[in-house]
Parts: structure tokens; sequence; C-alpha cells
């Protein structure tokens, strides 16, 4: 308790969003004192709104303290030492703002008159932002003048695409319009949960989902090397085998196929999955000759009809003698008459047939009795038949669902697990209904506000999805960006997020040595970095240090020094999260957990006077846009909503005067007014006043558009399971683009192209790969090395928050490389002793950390760090993988996707302190 | 009469530390300090492993032995159960320290400047805290947060203004503060519905914080 | 944070000081008084007993947060024995100060009487801790008596060596020697054997260790010397210097480690782990403790605060 001494200090309470995370966003308050920040509190008043009461996550609590955090770069900042490195100092120097926007606006004029792209045909400017998306969301009006800046490169990335659930992104909305999956956990019974770590990722939603879900008795199993947060919250830990995944779904696919197939959803299978199209000879679908439609089989009549004939009884099995025409890749085309075919339902069984759960049990090292009786489980607790009301709808109630963690759902495997998942879900006649496996949210297809928005029917009766073309005539044949998306991956799609969902680390590798016949490799004249250190969060970061000290001109908006921005030109302070002003969307449903009632609008303002010439975002950007010659460009990007919501509709016109300069205020007054008037159908405007007084303002959210199923039987559509047809097109019509122009280093790549994924020796392609690039024997690396989610830490530039780092260490798990106890026994190492971590790349330090909730096989390093530059974290002598695994080609799937796995030696360090 | 307890359910806990954090706020305590903080607890060997997390603090005896043996009468018990310190009675002797079998008391002698001695954040000049340099120091149920309630009409643990705040911010829902004596208390209804334990409830002296474990079936 | 008992560090040499000297002073006080009042000349030796007793108090003076308030130590003497030996010692250090002035023995009296109580305070002190499984078992308190009073014979012992020219080395006080080593030996000998059983596993460890030391300096030296001038093989003054230091040294060092060293503190347990749902509960754990059902292989992984264990029974606290 203070004693004031004069008068009781002014008190207020400022209402603000945290989204440091994508966890989030969430609301809180902010308690002031005489225009202090002092503490942070849930925002109670919001209780019946937020699915969580108002509250925020432990993250949060720093927030004070990263407002006022004495190593802050308060003050724009040039560099005044030309050389750039690690073992550069960059000196330097404050500047004023004048100076600081005049210099990048100049080399942005200087960019836009040369047409912004470069002589690789790569844009100039290069933008990386990290969090997963969330620095949109503190970013204020950029993303406006971005668009007035484009062509611009976000593949640089700091872990997006390889890090992320790349595989889940990508197959997760092609399947479900899941950009990320989560379990309908209020009504759900059982889940599978292969290495998800929700109790540290899943943020304030995602905890008290399911520990409401574990006071109603729900059996979470955690299949998982580590026994993490959610493993210990979880009913039973399997754990197993790192990166074997794959094997034990496809086991559990085994036995519900061939053992319990009589006691599958099968209505579900024939009706909403692609189960029962006929497969021709050459593995595409066969068709109707006249409307290329694919062809069932329909019992009644015993005869070949196009999908969507009505009144039918469709076989799951079965031969039969058909005719039809195929449509292969390109302008393949074969006509077959009589042949003898079976449906996708039939291959699939065949495929899966010898994955039994004595295979498995041998790739996984997990007894299969344990793998045969989750199977019926899974089976047992989804309620095959059973249904509830939701929103006046009678629904199937299946309350069972898989999701899968990162290291699962990326990398080599990727597929084949995002896949099995789905498959699993569809078996039961769980997807995307109540109790079941949904998704999230849509960032590749839009709106992004309302997923089953984004539904539109295919030719062949299921999703259309925006595919980059793999035709001839339109294949973007010359990468439009460095990490060459749009042209390797074709389901990265083509909206604002499609670039970070490409191969981000090949953006990084062509800087040092490109591949073959590829345009020549070049660095950003301009690179724009906020809320991101790839130097910390990337792989081969020794390799991602050294290739930015290459780039010429770097311009961070900076919070503390930090191991990237030690290699700008210009830093730039922005208004960190309790001092900038913005308006965003939250509620709908969105990834991780974040599953409203309502949707709506939520303010984030200024909570007291912002910190030394620390400037709003917005500010900053209107600068830039104005001494760029770019205000109308910029302007008028905002009109058409680049931050969240156009300013001008049918209903409503708040819109901006392009041609002026227009306030912080001013912009988000229109902002809100626009969101208020498209809230209330163009009824009411409120303004600034009213979102800084209240907060936020919503609208119902119908549950049932949690759901995409009852959208996909309104539409009459199935979801485009098991048989992959049109990715093998793809696939194909890719293959023959890449050799055409004698492009052969995708070809292992191409290969996941089939349309029922093939199984692999998953750790054998680490461990080969490793063997191949570094002409090493790998029983040298006996350990696999994984990672894990700090919740306390990732992410929001916490690492030289005090407050976080204390808390932080209360969990045994972050102190160092956690090892299997006996298995550091063995080796003659206690709990405290220093190690040394070696890979066939590189080596790092740490200090061991004894459990016996961890595989003795594997050990793990929580979080990212190994800093050197960041004020307070480079003293903390905590190691991290990621200067430990490689940027290799061979470790990237079709995807453009990799895993955070390593192979590495420890050995004890001796003579240190 | 009336009692306060802490109820922690180590079924819903996550081990976020969230708590920690907002205690640390609340209640501005130097770097180190956690009068609430949340232990990471591994039995079993592998590959049968189980993992808890356990907030601690404060029990809040009721035969608190640090009331016992502080001989400057610095540390009382209210008759609500509330264990309090005075901070200017008190001589920072640490024998209450050495009484807790709960690991519940600190004596530190650092000002609250999380950046180290030299460098003062704008909001912790306004929580300096001296009264608590070298003295005893413990969680207090956010006692002044309580009475504030309670001189107010507002119901300790269930009106957030009257509650700690590491209920407040508990994001499992995993804390709970309330009146055992009032059978109709939120608190009293957990313990009716759970299985629970007190922790070293050996040593009998009737602490005030219970870990639900699972719900009676 | 590890979640096994650490060692306290609030109570450093300064609080083991206090019950150094203050025990060792208050024993000699006593056996002044009494050979005092069998007629020798040592009155005198009241003046480094009570600045014992003044020293040991001035050491926790230094060690407390706020020695400026020091006087609240006074304000609870309905429960605290901290307040009460303060209080005690109120009076003891005029008695004690005053029979060396004044060399009356009927003070003098009243100072060993008043020392007895203070030691007792202090035994009692110790056992109210009840965060300190080294220090709260009742067998602490006769242990401490116990070594106060060795201690203060020593001292005596030295003393009368040292100053008295025609110190002579009775049957008398060979006998009162050898009962205050035997007793104090048995003491120690309890304290120890009630913490093997169960104590945090380092108390343990650290005790053993002291035991041997303990054994040899506190009883086995000076009782084979005792033996020997009884049997007249050793020279009496040489015999009272070592055996007195003994007598000394190893309550000293018992003190110290029991303060200092093996005051672990009772640390963290679950007697269950929670079912998590659909799952089953799980057993507990009392990590860095013996209780009486571990076994010496699991006492000695216990050693290690991350070790957990399997075989405790369940304990149920419904």
């Amino acid at each position: 308790m203070t004693h004031e001494a004069h008068r009781p200090p002014e008190k207020k309470k400022v209402h603000t969003y945290c989204y440091q995370c994508v966890a989030g966003p969430d609301l809180l308050d902010v308690q002031v004192e005489d225009d202090t920040a002092t503490q942070i509190q849930p925002n109670f008043e919001a209780a019946d709104v937020s699915p969580v009461g108002g509250k925020v996550c432990v993250k949060a609590y720093g927030l004070i303290q990263k407002m006022y955090n004495p190593h802050r770069i308060l003050s724009p900042m040039k560099r005044t030492n030309p050389t750039k490195g690690r073992d550069e100092n960059p000196d330097f120097i404050p500047i004023s703002w004048d100076e600081a926007l005049d210099t990048i606006a100049e080399k942005i004029k200087e960019i836009k008159a040369s047409g912004g792209v470069d002589d690789s045909g790569y844009p100039r400017i290069a933008a990386s932002f990290g969090g997963g998306g969330t620095s949109t969301y503190y970013m204020g009006t950029f993303p406006a003048f971005l668009k007035a800046i484009a062509p611009i490169d976000f593949g640089f990335g700091s872990g997006q695409g390889v890090k992320c659930y790349h595989s889940e992104h990508l197959y997760g909305e092609y399947w479900h319009r899941a950009f990320i999956v989560a379990p309908d956990t209020p009504n759900c019974d059982y889940i599978l949960s292969f290495g998800m770590n929700i109790e540290a990722s899943g943020g304030v939603c995602g905890v008290k989902r399911h520990a409401d879900a574990r006071d109603r008795g729900i059996k979470r199993v955690q299949i998982e090397p580590h026994l993490s947060q959610t493993g210990a919250t979880s009913a039973e830990w399997v754990p197993i085998r790192p990166k074997t995944d794959p094997a034990f779904m496809f086991a559990l696919l085994n036995v519900l196929l061939h053992e319990q197939r009589e006691n599958l959803d099968l209505p579900f299978l024939k009706s909403r999955t692609g189960s029962p199209y006929l497969v021709a000879p050459n593995g595409f679908f066969l068709r109707d000759p006249k409307t290329d439609k694919p062809l069932v089989y329909d019992l009644k009549t015993g005869q070949a009809v196009p999908f969507d004939t009505v009144d039918t009884d469709l076989a799951l099995e079965g031969h039969f003698v058909v005719s039809g025409s195929e449509r292969g890749a390109d302008q393949d085309r074969w006509e077959h008459q009589d042949i003898k075919v079976t449906t996708a339902f039939e291959h699939l069984l065949e495929h899966i047939k010898p994955y039994t759960p004595l295979w498995a049990s041998r790739v996984c090292d997990i007894d299969n009795k344990i793998i045969r009786r989750i199977a019926l489980e899974f089976l047992q607790h989804a309620r095959i038949g059973e249904t509830t009301v939701i929103d006046g709808r009678t629904l199937p109630l299946r309350p069972v669902a898989v999701v899968l963690g990162k290291t699962v759902n990326n990398g080599w495997g990727g597929y084949q697990c995002c896949w099995a998942r789905t498959l699993l879900a569809c078996l039961v006649g769980g997807l995307e209904v109540p109790g079941g496996t949904l998704g999230t949210t849509v960032r590749l297809n839009r709106p992004a506000s309302d997923r089953n928005l984004s539904v539109h029917p295919s030719a062949d009766g299921f999703m259309d999805y925006p595919l980059n073309p793999t035709d001839e005539e339109h294949w973007l044949a010359r990468p439009d960006v460095r990490n060459a998306n749009r042209t390797l991956v074709p389901l990265v799609a083509n909206s604002p997020w499609s670039q970070a969902l490409g191969p981000t680390h090949l953006a990084w590798m062509q800087q040092v040595k490109g591949p073959d016949n590829w345009p020549q490799a070049t660095p950003p004249d301009l690179w724009f970095v906020y809320r991101t250190n790839p130097a910390i969060s990337f792989w081969d970061t020794n390799h991602v240090v050294k290739t930015m000290a290459t780039f010429p001109f770097t311009v961070c908006f900076a919070y503390t020094a930090d191991e990237t921005n030690h290699m700008a030109d210009i830093l730039l302070p922005d208004c960190t999260d309790l001092e900038g002003l913005q308006l965003i969307r939250l509620g709908g449903t969105k990834f991780i957990e974040q599953f409203w009632d309502v949707q709506g609008f939520a303010l984030r303002q200024p909570v007291a006077e912002p910190q030394g010439d620390s400037r709003d975002f917005t500010w900053i950007t209107t600068e830039l846009a104005k001494r760029s010659g770019l205000l109308e460009s910029y302007n008028e990007a905002l009109n058409h909503g680049a931050v969240g919501i156009s300013l001008k509709s049918d209903i409503y016109d708040h819109s901006l005067d392009i041609t002026k300069e227009h306030t912080v205020e001013a912009i988000w007054e229109a902002v809100c007014q626009s969101a208020s008037a498209e809230m209330s159908a163009g009824k009411e405007h409120q303004g600034l006043d009213y979102y800084r007084k209240n907060g936020y303002r919503f609208i119902p959210f119908e549950r049932i558009k949690w759901y995409l199923t009852p959208t996909m039987e309104d539409l009459g559509l199935r979801y485009e399971m098991p048989y992959q047809e049109q990715l093998t097109r793809v696939g194909t019509q890719l293959g023959r683009r890449l050799h055409s122009r004698g492009i052969s280093w995708w070809d292992e790549q191409l290969e996941e192209y089939h349309a029922l994924p093939d199984m692999m020796d998953f750790p054998g392609i680490w461990e080969q790969a490793l063997e191949r690039n570094f002409k090493i024997n790998i029983d040298d690396y006996p350990f696999w090395l994984i990672t894990s989610r700090s919740m306390q830490y990732a992410w929001g530039g916490n690492a030289s928050i005090q407050i976080i780092h204390e808390v932080s260490k209360n969990i045994r798990t972050h102190g160092g490389l956690v090892m299997n106890t006996d298995r550091a026994h063995e080796l003659g190492l206690e709990d405290g002793d220093r190690v040394e971590i070696r890979s066939p790349l590189s080596a790092t330090r740490g200090i061991v950390v004894t459990r016996q909730g961890i595989r003795p096989d594997t050990v793990m390093l929580m979080g990212q760090f190994d800093h050197w530059a960041t004020p307070f974290a480079r003293d903390f002598a905590m190691p991290s993988m990621n200067s430990l695994v490689p940027m290799l080609l061979d470790l990237t799937d079709s995807s453009g996707s990799g895993a955070d796995l390593a192979r590495v030696s420890i050995s004890k360090l001796r003579g240190e302190a | 009469m009336t009692r306060y307890v802490m109820v922690a359910d180590i079924n819903r806990c996550v081990g976020c530390q969230t708590c920690t954090a907002a205690c640390k706020h609340t209640n501005a305590t130097a770097p180190g300090v956690q009068w609430r903080k949340v232990l990471d607890f591994e039995t079993g060997r592998f590959p049968n492993v189980h993992r808890a997390f356990i907030p601690v603090g404060c029990n809040h005896c009721l035969d608190a032995p640090c009331a016992d043996v502080c001989p400057t009468t610095a540390t009382q018990k209210r008759p609500d159960g509330i264990v309090t310190i005075n901070y200017d009675t008190c001589i920072g002797c640490a024998y209450c320290i050495e009484a807790c079998p709960y690991q519940a008391r600190e004596r530190v002698d650092i000002p609250n400047r999380a950046y180290g001695t030299r460098v003062q954040m704008k909001h912790e000049q306004r929580v300096e805290h001296l009264e608590r340099r070298a003295v005893a120091q413990k969680c207090t149920f956010c006692v002044d947060r309580v009475d504030f309630g309670l001189a107010n009409g507002l119901i300790p643990g269930i009106d957030p203004e009257a509650t700690p705040a590491c209920v407040n911010a508990c994001i499992a829902d995993a804390l709970s503060f309330g009146d055992i004596e009032d059978e109709n208390s939120n608190v009293a209804e957990l313990l009716r519905s759970h299985e629970y334990f007190r922790m070293h409830e050996e040593l009998d002296i009737g602490s005030g914080f219970y870990y639900l474990w699972t719900p009676r079936k | 944070m590890s979640i096994g008992p650490k060692l306290q560090h609030n109570w450093d040499w300064r609080a083991a000081g206090n019950f150094i000297a203050g025990g060792s002073g208050a024993g000699l006080l006593l056996f002044t008084s009494i050979q005092a009042w069998m007629g020798q000349d040592v009155t005198l030796y009241a003046l480094p007993a009570s600045l014992l007793i003044m020293v040991g108090l001035g050491l926790v003076w230094l060690e407390i947060g706020r020695p400026m308030r020091s006087l609240n130590v006074f304000l609870n003497p309905r429960t605290s024995w901290m307040s009460r030996e303060s209080i005690v010692a109120l009076g003891l250090l005029p008695l004690g100060f005053l029979s060396y002035f004044t060399h009356s023995l009927a003070i003098l009296a009243a100072a060993a009487v008043t020392a007895m109580l203070f030691l007792y305070c202090q035994a009692s002190i110790l056992k109210a801790a009840k965060g300190i499984p080294a220090w709260r078992v009742r067998e602490i308190v006769p242990y401490i008596l116990s070594t106060g009073l060795a201690e203060g014979f020593g001292l005596l012992l030295l003393l009368n060596s040292a100053l008295q020219p025609q110190f002579e080395v009775t049957r008398l006080l060979l006998n009162t020697a050898l009962v205050l080593l035997l007793g104090r030996m048995v003491f120690w000998h309890r304290y120890w054997r009630v913490l093997s059983t169960e104590a945090p596993t380092r108390t343990i460890k650290v005790l053993n260790a002291a035991y041997p030391v303990f054994f040899l300096i506190g009883f086995l030296v000076p009782t084979v010397l005792i033996i020997s001038a009884r049997l007249q093989l050793t020279n009496p003054i040489i015999l009272s210097l070592i055996t007195g230091f003994c007598m000394i040294l190893a309550g000293w060092m018992s003190k110290m480690t029991i303060i200092t060293r093996a005051a672990y503190n009772q640390g963290y347990a679950i007697p269950v782990t929670p079912s998590r749902g659909g799952g089953k509960p799980g057993p507990g754990l009392t990590p860095g403790w013996k209780t009486r059902n571990t076994t010496q292989a699991t006492l000695d992984r216990n050693l290690s605060e991350n070790s957990s264990i399997t075989n405790l029974p369940r304990r149920n606290h419904v």
C-alpha cells in the first residue's frame, strides 16, 4: 500500500487488449495512477462477453515493466559503424524523427522510382514481422503503407513456415477451412493430442476450456516425447519416439478401418466425404464423359452415376465394371470402357492395411496394446449416431477430437499427420460437428471473420480452394518473392498471409547459395523489421546473423537492442503495447481455441504518457507515407480496409480525404465509426470516445458458426477426404513445370503429391539428411533434440522483461537441457551439470535438468534463447536449439515447411563455473 | 464466525504462473520475492510419470506457529483467519521464517527495483515499500482488498475488488477464496464436491489452504 | 525453483553464535556458582560468563533486520520463547555482572538459576521453530541443555587451569565431567536417531557426517583422557585443558552444525497427483525427505532433489 502524503492518487482504469501471442486477443484493464501505469488486471466488466471472464495470462502481467523497461530504445537511432556483424558495435547515435523518417522516405522514393523490383525480379523492399501475425495488431496503419509501397517480400522469415503449424495451416484450410485445428472442447469427451501443448500455447481460452473439461471428466491422451504442461494435465501420457506420429495415426486408422469398419459413421463417409468416388486406372477420378463430374456407384440402380445424383445408395466398397473418362494432369485424358474400378474408400483400405498396431509399435516405441486401446477408446467415445441441437438445428454429436502440435504438423510427416487426423475425424463423423475436430479460422481463404462464408463449391463437389496455378500458362515460373511460395507451393494460395507460408528458410538459404536454374539471390535494398528477431528465432542462427549483416539498409522498429536490430541502419521506437492506439477485430472463432459467442472490435489505447520519444505507429506510418510522396495511395488503402475494416461501404461512409494528412486520432475515429456502423447495419457510428470508455463493442456470433458441417450440408458439399485427386494432379503439373526448367531440387517434395499419403521412415529422413550433408555418422549424435513452448515468454519481446524471467524459473523445465534422469546418470551427468550440446552444424551450452518425464533418447530445450545482444536476456546463459538446426532442402516438405528437430551429442563441460 | 481460506484445484492448475505475476503486481514485491508461486512437481519413474502444479504461499494457519514465535506481536492472527504482519513493529529477527513449515515468509533488504538497484522504473517510484525492507513479509490474502470489500458490502472471493489478486487472475479458475465457515460459500461447496488435502497435514497446525485433486464421484 | 527442503539462510553464524555463546556462558555461570558455593574463589568467572551471554545477544542484534527496533523483542512473552529469552536476559545480565563486581554468592546463585532459565529458553526457541525439522524435535531440548552444561563445565576447567595457581583436578571434577560427557553423548545420540528415521535427507547427511567428529571430540577423547587421569596416567593440568577444550569445541561445532548446516526447511509435499479428468490419480511426493517407509537406497537417490519416489505410501488427509 502506498501512502501518498499529500493527496490520494488520481486513479483510473483503462481498457485495452493483449495480443502478444496467437492465443489472444484477450481483454484487460490497466490501473493508472497519476499518469503512471501501475497494475494489470482482468477486465471483469467483460466477463459476460469474454469466454474467459475477461482474464489475461501471465505474459500480460509483464506489460507494465515492458512499458517502463529501462533498456527501451526511446529515440530514433542511426548506425555510425558501417560494418555490420555480431562482433561489430553498431555505434548507434540518437537522431531526430525528421532525420530518421526523411532518410527512410528517400530510400523508398528511390526504390519506387525504379519500379520496386530488382534484376532478379524480387521486390527491393522486404518486411519481416513475427508472432504469427500478431504484430499486425500493434502496427497501427502500417499495413496500409505496405500496400502503398508494394511489392514487398515478406518471406525473410523468423520461423514462419518452418516452425509454425505449417502443414496444418495449408492442409487444414484446404480440407476444412481450418488454418488451425481445435477440439470442440466444451462438448468433447476424448482428445488425442499429438504433441499439441495447449496448456502452454493455448492462452487463456485454451487453459480455461480444458480445465473446465477436466472437471467434466474429459480424457485427453497426450502423445509426445516429453511430459509437457499439457502432458501433465492429461489423463494419459504416451511417450512416443520423435517424428513417428504418422505411424501411430496410420495404425489407429488401421484398427478402425480393418477391425471396426461396421461401427464407423458410414453415412457420413458416404455423403460428406469423397469416399464413394470411383478411381480410374491412372489414379484420378473416373468421370462422366459428358459433365466431367466424378462418378460414384449407386447400389440402387447398379450403375455409376455422377456424385451429385439424388436419391442414391452409394457404395463405399466393392469392385464395379464401369465406363468413363479420366482427366489427369495438364491435357492428359483417358477414356475407359468397361473397366474394373473401385472406390476411393477401397483404395484407402488397401493403403492402410500394412500399418498395424504391431508394426507401429516398433516404429513408435509404444506397446501395440496401447495403440489398439486408444483406437477403440476413440471410437467408443465418438458416440456415433447421437445428435444435439445447436441454435435450433439438429447436428451430429461426436465428442472426440484429434489435435496436432508443432514438429508433428510441420516438416516431413506433417502431410501424413494432417491427413490421418482429418480422416480419423471423418471415420467417426466427427469433422466440424459439435464435440469434434474443428477449424478455427481462415487466413488463405476469405473472409477471416467467418470461415463459413469462405465455403464455395468446386466442380467436383468439394470446397473450392484458391490453389496457385500449376498449368503451363498460369504457373508463376519466375518467383516473385525470394521464398518462391506461389511457384513451389500451390497450396499457399494468394492472400496477404501466403508469403509467410512459403519455405521462408529458402529466402535465407539462397543468399549464400541459390538452387540451380533459379534467379540470382539478392538481398533486399530496404528491410523493415518489427516484433521479430530472426537472429534468435530461426534456424542456423549463426548463418542468419551473417546474412543479415549483408543487407544494405535495415530499418527496425525497435523495443530494446536485440540480435537482429544489431544489424540495423535505423532504429525507430514505436509506442509499445500500452502506449499506442489501435482498433482490432476480435471474437468469432480464431486460433488457437478462441471460440466466442460474440464478435466485434476492441480498442488498444495509451494508458499513460508514452515513454521517451517513442511515437505511435500510426503517426510514424503517416509521416513515412507523406514524406515518401505516397499519402494518397496510403489513404486509399486505409479507406479500402487495410487495417481490418473498410471505411466505406454501402451502408456507411467514414472514408478519409485521401489528399490530406490525418492525425492518429482522426484515422482511428473513422475506423471506430466504421466498426460500429458495420456492427449495427449502419445505424450507429460510435467513435473513439465510446471505445475508449467501453473498451469494445460486440454483436452476437451464432454458436452454429463454430461448425462447418452445417454449411457443407446446406451446400451439399463433401470434405475432400480421403483421396487427394486434385493434389495428385497439381503435383504432377508442378513437377512438369519445374522439370521443364531444369529444376530437379524439388523432386523429393514432389513425391508427396500422392492421392493417399505414403508412409515413410520419418526419423530416418532426418538421420540420412544429416549424414549426407555433414558427412557424419548419426550414431555420434544419439539424442533427438526437441523444443517446447513457454507460455511466459512467447511472444512479445518478453525476453528482457524481468518479471517474466523471474516467474518462469518456477517451471522446472525452463532451466536448461531437459534430460531423462536415469539416462543422465548413465552418462555420469547430474542435475545442474554444465554440458555442451553439439549437433552436426554447431554447438551450444547449457545446464542439465534431469526429469523422469522425457524419453531416454530425447532431450529438450524450452523456448528460444541464446541471446547475445538483448539486454537482460543476454545474461541468462540459456541455450536454444536454433543455432543447431541446419536449413536444408532435404528437410523441407512439399508445403515448404520443416520441423524443430535435431540430433545432438551431450558432453560434460569440465572446469567450468 | 468467519474464516477465510484459499482453495487450489490442482486438477485445473497448469502452472502458468499468472497468479505469481498478478500477486507481484498487486503487492509490488521486490525481485525474487514471490508471495504466491506455483511449484512444478514430478512423481514416478519413466514412463509412469505424473506432473502437478502446486500453488503455494502462506497457509494462514489456525495454530500459526509464526504468530506464536513472533517476539514483537508484529505477526497477528485475525479472528477471520487472516495472519497479518505489522511491518513497523517487526524487528526482522526471522524467527517466524524458521517457524513456518510452508516456507511462506521471507526477509529481504533489497529495493523494489526489477532491473537492479541503480535503476528505478516510473511505476516502481510509487511502490518502494520501504516498510518491508529487512522485516518479515508474506502473502496477506490481499487483506487490504478484503477489508475494502467488507467495508463496501462486497463479498471476498466473489466480488473481484474484494478478492485476492491471484484468485482474480487465475486463468484456469483453479484458485478460490472464501469463508469456510459459511456452508453456502463457494469454498464450502468446493470442499463438499471434491476430494482434497492440506499440505503437511501431519504437522497439525490447521492450515487454511486446501488442495482439491479430483471431483467427487 | 526446487521443491525439496532448502537450507535456511536467515539464521547464520551470528544466530548460531547466540546459542553458542549464550549456552556456554549460562553453563559456566552455573558451575561457577556451584564451585563458588563449594568454597573456591571463582566469582570472577561470572565476568567471562556474562560477557559471553552478552556477546551472543549482541550477535543476534547484528543479525536482525531492524536493530533500532530491538526493544520490541520483549512484547510477546505470552507465546514467544524469544521474548522470554530476552526478558530473562534482562535479569540475567545484571545479575551476572553484579556477581562479578560484588563477589556475592547469593547474587551468583540467583544468576545461575536465571542462567538455567535462559538456557531452557534457548532450547525452546529452537524447538518452537516448526519450519526446521532439525530444530523442532523434542530431543533438541535435552541436547541443548546438556551441551550448554558440558561447555560451561569445559570453560570452567579451562579457566581453572589458567587462573587457579593451586588448581586441583579432583575426583569430583573428573566424575562430573564424565557424567556431563556421557549425558550429552546420550542426548546427542537420541537427537540424531530421531532425525535419522524422519528428516530431510540432507539434514541426515550432515548429521551423519557430524556424528563421528562429535563422538571423537565430544566424547571419546575427553573420556579417555579422564579415565587416564583417574588412573594417574596423565598430567592433570594438561588433561584439564584438553578435556575442557574438547567439551567446548564439540558443543560449539554441534551447535554451528545444527543452526547453519543441518537446518534444512520442511520443503513441499503432496500426497497425490490429480486424475486429470478421465485419468487416474498418481502417487504423491515428499521430495528430499526420508520418512519411515523409505529404504537406504531410496535415501541415497533422494539426495537429488529431482528424484521421485514411487513407493511412498499415499497420504490421504481428508
